[in-house]
């Protein structure tokens, strides 16, 4: 690599002036890959931002030169046998960091919420939850798919102690509460945020809201103000801290509502439907916000979600857990389902038409097609015939389509399976 | 001792990434949650917080013509950046 390195800073020194924005990309992974030191990494990029934002030709050049110098201070810098020592133990101080951090870390295996054999059965309806069993760890998400009406508040609401279950077993033991229906439900209700689908409304402006909540969770004084600031600025709500619930739109009072369920630092949250009224960008930020503090090394949750937007959900879920008629009929990681499976799911649209389509494709090895309606078709292939294949056979046979989704290792395979 | 090394993640290299791809605000998100988990010193998280009520006071770029018209956000990005990097150096400082 020490040969290669003089090389390789020519050709970034070549981009830098061919293709400066790329090339001030590149600096940055050169910097990281060949003399990981804080500071040079932080100089390259500072140079990226301040070559983007230069106002005139004068300053970019300034700027450029500039990146030249630290490809050369880079290489002067590998080349000294000193700094690979440094990297070594740069390396070993890591794992120090990191074993460090571990002792002090609460084991995020602990089962937050086992459920065993959940039965309830309403009169009105005849709606039954059956036998329900699953588990939840502390720092995972688990999201509860399935069609409406199949059960999944109704869960939810046996869990956050809002409804009590016929029959069945539940116990929380990274709650202190470890014994199969000895709960308390006083203590466990301080340590389980509940976001139900309908949020209810508020009064006064969000931040003395967060306040309040905070301080009914026993957060005073400073604690309770750092808490506030923290959860606001942590979910960008700092444009928004003294609007009232009229002012808001429906994902902020989403955002608002992961705020007040969160500022206390809850050990389980459970959240219904979240997404339902949010836009796809949205949907992204509330996510990803949703798995990173849920993955909080001090403070790790376990998050409980169920929502209609499969491939969204799973974007981010340790586990799938998906209810069928009151009935969990699978509980795993979603990408486990191929391989319990003994055939490829492909869901295309476009304008199809149901028959021209089948004649098209007669000859191509499928299993069964499925008229799944609005243009929607479901094709199941053996497992040797992949995407790569069925994309092709669309070519050959000009069959035009608009979308196409490999749904093998989804769980929506599970709501196209006959009920 | 306990060694689950695969349990850590690296929040400040997440930061970096972040910056690398000019996530700005994204990296500030990250930067509250590293210095939650990795400091128990109040003056740290205060900071965190200061830079992220900057940024959406004075650092964030404008979104539309219809937002409220912002001055060039350059220089208080470039501020923004500064006292990320020292933040983080920082943090990083006791275990170096």
């Amino acid at each position: 690599m020490e040969d290669n390195i003089l090389e390789i800073g020519q050709k970034l020194k070549d981009l830098i002036w061919e293709n400066p924005l790329k090339g001030s990309e590149e600096l940055i992974f050169f910097v990281k890959r060949h003399a990981n030191r804080s500071s040079l990494r932080q100089m390259a990029i500072m140079l990226k931002f301040e070559h983007q934002n230069a106002q005139n030709e004068e300053s970019r050049s300034s700027i450029m030169m500039q990146m030249i110098d630290l490809i050369e201070d880079v290489i002067h810098l590998y080349n000294e046998s000193k700094l690979k020592e440094e990297i070594q133990e740069i390396e070993a101080k890591g794992q120090i960091e990191a074993n460090y951090l571990s002792q002090k870390l609460p084991s995020q295996r602990e089962t937050v919420c086992a459920c065993d054999h959940i039965r309830k059965s309403f009169k009105r309806g005849g709606f039954q939850l059956q036998d329900v069993q699953f588990s939840i760890d502390l720092g995972k998400i688990v999201g509860v798919v399935g069609e409406n009406a199949n059960g999944k508040t109704t869960l939810f609401r046996i869990l956050v102690g809002e409804l009590k279950p016929d029959q069945g077993n539940l116990r929380f033991p990274a709650l202190g509460q470890p014994e199969w229906n000895k709960l308390n439900w006083y203590k466990l209700k301080n340590q389980i945020s509940y976001v139900p689908q309908d949020l209810p409304v508020w009064h006064g402006n969000l931040k003395d809201n967060l306040h309040y909540e905070a301080a009914t969770h026993g957060l005073t004084g400073e604690a309770n103000e750092d808490a506030v600031d923290y959860i606001i600025a942590r979910l960008g709500l700092n444009p928004h801290v003294h609007k009232k619930w009229n002012q808001l739109s429906g994902g902020y009072k989403l955002r608002f509502a992961l705020a007040k369920a969160l500022v206390w630092k809850p050990k389980f949250l459970v959240i219904d439907e979240p997404l339902a009224n949010l836009d796809i960008k949205s949907q992204v930020v509330f996510l990803s916000d949703l798995k990173s503090l849920a993955q909080s090394i001090r403070h790790p949750i376990a998050v409980l979600i169920s929502s209609q937007h499969i491939h969204e959900l799973e974007s981010i879920v340790d586990q799938v857990v998906f209810m069928r008629q009151g009935q969990v009929l699978y509980q795993g990681e979603s990408a486990k389902l191929k391989m319990l499976s003994q055939e490829n799911v492909f869901e295309l649209s476009g304008d199809l038409n149901w028959q021209e389509i089948q004649d098209k494709l007669r000859g191509f090895e499928y299993i069964r097609m499925e008229n799944a309606g609005l243009g929607k078709v479901i094709i199941r292939t053996p497992l040797h015939v992949g995407r790569k294949e069925i994309l092709q056979a669309f070519l050959e046979h000009d069959i035009d389509i608009h979308y196409f989704r490999d749904i093998s290792q989804s769980t929506k395979t599970l709501f196209y399976e006959n009920s | 001792m306990s060694t689950h090394t695969t349990l850590i993640p690296e929040p400040n290299e997440r930061i970096y990434e972040l910056l690398t791809q000019n996530e700005l605000e994204k990296a500030i998100k990250e930067l509250l949650s590293y210095v939650a988990d990795a400091s128990s010193d109040r003056l740290h998280l205060r900071e965190a917080l200061t830079i992220s009520q900057l940024y959406y006071e004075t650092g964030r770029p404008e979104k539309s013509q219809n937002s409220p018209s912002r001055p060039n956000s350059w220089p208080n990005q470039k501020e923004i950046l500064q006292r990320i990097f020292n933040l983080l150096n920082t943090l990083e400082a006791p275990i170096n």
